[in-house]
Parts: C-alpha cells; structure tokens; sequence
C-alpha cells in the first residue's frame, strides 16, 4: 500500500502532528488569505496556513512564488516546517503597508481571492520595504508556536455549556419500592422532566409540605407519613437520573467514543417504558462533530477520500477502522 | 472481404474508447489539463482529494481520462485504477526545478513503468508550465526523468502549457495516432 518512499518516518509523523497543534493556535484558525476557518493547508516558503481554495490560487500562480503542502496529506521535509512561522508573522511582512480600508476577500469571494493573492505574493504590493524597520510582532505570539504547542491540544470545538456539579447534592434516596406503583398513573411525569435535570434527587422544599401536610391532617396518619405525591415525585427523580448525568456532562465526552455513542443512541425513546428501560444505560452524548477541515475538503471537492486518508492522521479514530482494502471501485 | 469493409466502417464511423490515467506529482496541472481539455477552459483548481474522471472526445476516439490526485498520502491509491488502462499521461510541473520534486517525479514514473497493469500502457509526458519563467525543456526533462531507460515502452514527451492549451492535443494527436497503430497491429 506505501508508495514510492515507503511508510511514514517517526520525523514525518512529528512533523504532520506539530504543524496539526500549530494550526489550531488562534492567529492560524484562519486562512492567511481568507476569511475561512480551520485551514488545513500551507504555504511553507511563506510560512503561513491557508485554506484549500487559497491554496489553489497559491498552486496558480506557480512554484516559483509560492509552495503548497497539505498539513496532513503530504510527507514534509525538515527545511519546509522550518518555515512555517505563522499567519500573524508572515502578514506582518506581506502586508506592512496594507491600506487600513482594505480587508482579506471574504471565503466565497473567489474573484477576490485571485486578486489579493496576485496582489499581495506576486506583486508584493503591501509587502515591508527593506528601508522599513521590520514591525515588531509581540513575540508572545511566537513562542507557543515553537516551543509549547502542547497547550493548545484541546478540542477545537466550543465548550457548550458549564458544568454544574455544585448543585449536584447527592442525598440517601430512601423511597420504598412499594411507591413504584403509582408512577405509573402520574401524566405529569413528563413535563416534570426538565425541572429535574439538574437535581436528581426531589428538591427538599417540594418534600417539605407534603409532611407538614401530614402533620396538620390529623388523618394524615391514615395514609402513612409519606402520603403520595412525595414518593411520586421521588420515584420520578430516581427515574430521570440515569438518564439525565450524560447530558450534563457533555463537554467532557472523550471524542474518541464515537461509534458507541452512536450504536447507545439507537436505544432512545421518549416513552415511560424507554426511560426505564435505559435505566443502566446512560444517554447518548451528542454525536462528536465532523472535523471543520473534512467538511470544507468535501465542500470544495467532488469526491471526499479523506476519511481513508487521515485515518492514520487523526488519533481520535481509531486504527481498526482503516481498510484500504475496501478502497477499490 | 467482409471483414476488411467492417474494418473500414469502424474507422470512419466507430467510435474507439480509450481509457487513460493521468498522475503525476502534486500540483503539476493534472487538473487544469483535463479541464482545459474538456471544456476549453481554464479553471483554477483546487488540490484535488480523490479523483476526477472526464471524457475528451478527439479524432474520433473517446478519450476516458482519470486524473488522481497527487498528494503524498494519496499517490499509494494510484495503483486501483491501473486495470484496464490504455495509456499514462504523466504530468510534470517543468517550472519546479527542486531537486527533490524532480526525483519524486522520477522515482514515481519508473514506478509506475514497472507495474505489471501497466506493461502494456502507452506513456505520454506532458512537461507542463511552460509558460513560466525557467521552466525545464523539454529534453532537459527527457533527460532528468531518465525517460530514454525505458525499454519496452511506447512513450512520447510533450512540451505543454495547460493555461494556454499548447502542446496538449500534440500529446493527443500522438496517443490516438498510437492506439489507430496498435489496433492495426493487433490484427
């Protein structure tokens, strides 16, 4: 299956793994030359990353001026990573005297893409004349590029909501199971349902009259201290909770979970007997995101074999899953 | 007799399909040949990921071609759309004099020469861009690409230039020339 040049070095390897960590810095999540996100691709002699499109102006206008590599698909040379400085240092000296109304052409705009990129590496229109004294670019910028790229290794994907385990307060249910019964005949159960999602256990002031009640009624005793709608409520919080810790943990899903989460999600429902059905298994997460990069490959492209491809790339999938064999037609 | 005028039909009216692999190096203009081919038209390319497959109508033979993209990771995929394959046209960016991209382009055409699918492929190198500034000639290229090695291969150089369309359907006259040539040596 290798080519020419045989299996990947450990060198190669380090190399497509640095230039994935440098791509994810903020001042690279946009293309050098575009407003798109998330490039994949590079323009190593000018150090900067740039989205596929881009890079197809950039191979346009020949090797001579600028030279295109994929962070991912293609095998780089330690002269050609040494390059790669960064969006934010390359455009300090490409764009030095770039008129302040003037803007990088928007994603879609590919009449203005030709011309900026003609403009700005071709012409070197607003490019930094050597009687210019070089801007100074904090070097704040530069240094995780080089030294601590570790620290950027988080998911790109937003954080989607704070966790909230203080109000998690885990108290002895002590429901007999003899109240399980009336469950059953409880309508409301559902709407009741997102009142509870955070606590999974009946909130003490909901508990508390219903036993004062007890207390006032003096045949209260008749139907037990515990008259009925309290284990009502508790049994239907017993109930939600499994199902409910999932959601509130979300952003903590490992993304490598994927094909199970998706094989869980199959069990969902929405009734009572669903519900207490998955009571031991947990809900599905969210299904993880399709990496921003394949999504713009398979917009810009007809036909997508990236999956095949940098499934030795992307360590979130797992390595079972790679079957050239299967890649015939 | 009879077979002689079916012959005659079938070189005035049959249409000969022709199935063709197009590779090369990335960014060496596989994409823009093919479309510049096809519609006449410059388009700007992407990197192509995957494979694009278009059919050129010339001289009367339908001219299938497969252009495959050339990244590194994606070079090893060449090899599932060697069966069947009439003809390589090898794409080489002659403006990339960087010794490396030569060698790549070498070892990667000597390889593709060696492939038991393929021993029998015509082999038609476009030397493309030459339209910029320094690009290789073409026996320069003849010479670094170490064509002249090849033995028992049909093979035609071709100086080109896929923004302005020169020298491609000079690539084309000679492929069709050869399979109307092979056709006649087959009987």
């Amino acid at each position: 299956m290798s080519g020419v040049k045989g299996p990947w070095t450990a060198q190669e390897e380090l190399f497509r793994d640095k230039l994935t960590e440098m791509a994810k810095l903020p001042e690279n999540m946009e293309c050098a030359d575009c407003t798109s996100k998330a490039p994949r691709w590079a323009v190593f002699n000018h150090g900067i990353f740039v989205c596929i499109k881009c890079s197809g102006q950039h191979r346009n206008i020949g090797a001579g001026i600028s030279q295109v590599r994929s962070i991912n698909l293609d095998r780089w040379k330690q002269h050609q990573f040494d390059q790669m400085v960064g969006n934010t240092i390359a455009n300090a000296e490409l764009l030095a005297n770039l008129p302040p109304n003037m803007q990088k052409p928007k994603e879609d705009d590919d009449y203005g893409r030709q011309k900026w990129i003609q403009q700005k590496y071709v012409q070197r229109k607003w490019a930094r004349q050597e009687n210019q004294p070089a801007q100074n670019v904090t070097p704040q910028q530069v240094q995780p590029v080089q030294q601590q790229p570790v620290q950027y290794q988080q998911p790109v994907q937003p954080v989607h909501q704070p966790v909230q385990p203080v109000q998690y307060q885990p108290q002895p249910v002590h429901q007999p199971v003899q109240f399980q019964q009336p469950v059953q005949f409880q309508a409301p159960v559902v709407p009741q349902v997102p009142q509870f999602q955070r606590v999974p256990v009946a909130p003490a002031p909901q508990f508390a009259p219903i036993q004062q009640k007890a207390v006032e009624d003096p045949f209260g005793d008749m139907f037990g201290i515990n008259s009925q709608p309290a284990p009502v409520q508790n049994v239907a919080a017993q109930m939600q909770r499994p199902v409910q810790p999932p959601v509130q943990y979300q952003p903590q899903a490992p993304v490598y979970n994927n094909q199970q989460m998706q094989y869980q999600q199959v069990t969902k429902g929405n009734d009572l007997d669903d519900l207490m059905s998955m009571y031991d298994a947990p809900k599905p997460v969210q299904q993880v995101q399709q990496q921003p990069a394949q999504q713009a490959q398979k917009k810009a492209g007809g036909f997508d074999i990236s999956s095949f491809i940098s499934n030795n790339t992307q360590p979130q999938q797992s390595s079972a899953n790679y079957k050239p064999q299967g890649f015939q037609w | 007799m009879g077979s002689s005028i079916t012959d005659l039909f079938n070189k005035l009216f049959g249409k000969k399909e022709v199935r063709i692999l197009m590779v090369g190096l990335d960014a060496a203009g596989k994409t823009t040949i093919l479309y510049k081919l096809m519609l006449g038209e410059v388009v700007t390319a992407i990197p192509t990921i995957g494979f694009n497959v278009e059919t050129v109508e010339y001289k009367n033979i339908k001219f299938t071609v497969w252009d495959v993209g050339g990244q590194d990771t994606i070079r090893p995929l060449w090899v599932h759309y060697y069966q069947n394959t009439d003809a390589v046209i090898f794409v080489v960016d002659s403006h990339d004099r960087e010794p490396d991209r030569v060698q790549d382009a070498r070892e990667e055409l000597h390889k593709l020469m060696n492939e038991d699918q393929l021993k029998d492929a015509a082999l038609l190198v476009f030397a493309n861009k030459q339209d910029l500034p320094k690009a290789m000639t073409l026996s320069e290229l003849t010479e670094k690409l170490n064509l002249n090695q090849l033995r028992n291969r049909d093979w035609h150089a071709q100086a080109c230039c896929a923004k302005t369309g020169e020298g491609l359907y000079q690539g084309l006259d000679w492929l069709s020339n050869y399979i109307q040539n092979k056709g006649k040596k087959a009987k």
